[in-house]
């Protein structure tokens, strides 16, 4: 049977330990490391990996879950997500009509995109960096297609009305390294407060958006969070109280520079 | 069985995946978490349940993919640099210096190589279902098996050294 065998190669050897051979070549293999004690201890060895390995492992798959890993958990969860958003976006609906009037908003609430499958969500209650998110997603649909200039004569007390809503300090970051510059400055009205809004634009890729207000909560937590929905990206954090998120529909990688420099030169201020 | 049954009977060796792929409790089961809501967020009603293990870890894959370029791309911390919590493997007694060996020598595998180890020899999925799981050709993955499993030969036979990355 050997003679028109083909010749053994380093992948039988690992076939022979994962039992993924047919019979005869097994006998095969068998046969040829009982010859050739080296490549034997080699395959021994595996064997014996392979052994430590499940002995050790093992034990996880008897340890009992923890409940957010339940199934009962997870589809309860994804309910919630579900309304959470459309109660979510309901509510913004409303804050942003009475901020800019009914006017500003037309044409929005007949966009398909409004309707955000619940898997892109992250909190079940809107609240802290949920509610931020919320709101730099609303936000986004309505400043992103229209990033007008901003009117030169007005920039220095909206600058001003910023500082005063968002706190001592706060300066429209300067993004002119990066290939923006700020083509507009909004107020927001949201659930938890005046929110600053600031549109940017660069010659070479879409507009971006960042929202600044102080937040509702303590934060928990001063990573950077992200998420990527639908080719937008957004990045959102916590530093002294105050949220900031910026979404936009360029490179994410890009959108994550940005992001830490905003974060770097907000905290050498 | 319905899709979701099968994917509830799966969870457990997502876990023991995770788990050896990441080194903590905490991590693994971040990130399992992370691949069931991809999944359930999923259609599934074209799947047999004998297709719902590979699926969700090739799921699991992806969500660990993801995270991981970020981690690099935010350069603070990466998984490489991630030790195997001791305490994730449960030595019978007579397992001893052998089983701490291979411990500190999967910690310091190239993840790449760690995960196609996990998946053949622990989870016992076929090299095409791994291959297909990575998104990687045949041959890859058994360059990547023999690299993984020759270089926890040394550990375990003495030859090599552990040699950790330190944890900053």
């Amino acid at each position: 049977m050997s003679q028109n065998m083909p010749p053994i190669t380093d992948d039988d050897l690992h076939a022979f330990v994962d039992g993924a051979l047919d019979p005869e070549r097994q006998t095969f293999v068998a046969a040829y490391l009982a010859q050739n004690p080296q490549q034997q201890r080699r395959v021994d060895l595996w064997q014996r990996q392979r052994d430590l390995l499940r002995e050790g492992l093992d034990s996880i798959l008897i340890e009992p879950l923890p409940p957010e890993l339940t199934m009962m958990h997870l589809l309860e969860q994804r309910q919630r997500n579900r309304f959470a958003w459309m109660a979510g976006h309901a509510r913004i609906a409303a804050l942003i009509l009475l901020a800019f009037g009914i006017g500003a908003s037309s044409g929005w609430f007949g966009r398909a995109d409004l309707a955000v499958p619940a898997a892109a969500t992250t909190a079940g209650t809107a609240t802290g960096i949920a509610a931020l998110k919320l709101e730099t997603r609303a936000a986004y649909r309505i400043f992103a297609p229209a990033p007008r200039t901003a009117d030169d004569t007005a920039a220095p007390a909206t600058a001003h009305a910023l500082a005063r809503a968002v706190g001592q300090g706060f300066t429209v970051p300067d993004l002119t390294a990066a290939g923006y510059t700020v083509a507009r400055v909004e107020w927001l009205a949201t659930m938890h407060g005046p929110a600053a809004v600031v549109m940017y634009r660069a010659t070479d890729t879409k507009p971006l958006l960042l929202l600044v207000r102080k937040m509702d909560v303590p934060a928990t937590s001063d990573r950077m969070t992200e998420e990527h929905h639908r080719g937008r990206s957004m990045f959102t954090w916590i530093s002294h109280g105050v949220g900031f998120a910026v979404a936009s529909a360029s490179a994410p990688e890009r959108l994550h520079h940005i992001a830490n420099q905003i974060r770097a030169d907000e905290r050498a201020l | 069985m319905t899709a979701n049954d099968a994917i509830e009977r799966t969870i457990p060796s997502l876990r023991r995946y995770a788990r050896a792929l990441l080194g903590t409790t905490q991590d693994a089961d971040d990130l399992v978490h992370d691949a069931l809501v991809d999944a359930l967020a999923r259609p599934r009603a074209g799947l047999e349940a004998a297709n719902i293990r590979p699926w969700l870890f090739a799921i699991l894959r992806n969500r660990f993919v993801s995270n991981h370029r970020r981690a690099k791309y935010r350069a603070t911390t990466s998984i490489e640099d991630n030790t195997i919590e001791m305490a994730t493997m449960r030595p019978g007694q007579e397992a001893g210096l052998q089983m701490r060996d291979l411990t500190l020598g999967l910690a310091g595998l190239p993840v790449e190589q760690r995960e196609v180890l996990l998946l053949v020899t622990v989870e016992g999925f076929s090299y095409a279902d791994v291959a297909a799981m990575l998104d990687i050709p045949l041959g890859t993955v058994m360059s990547r098996l023999s690299r993984a499993r020759d270089r926890l030969n040394d550990f375990m036979d003495g030859t090599t050294k552990p040699r950790l990355r330190s944890v900053s």
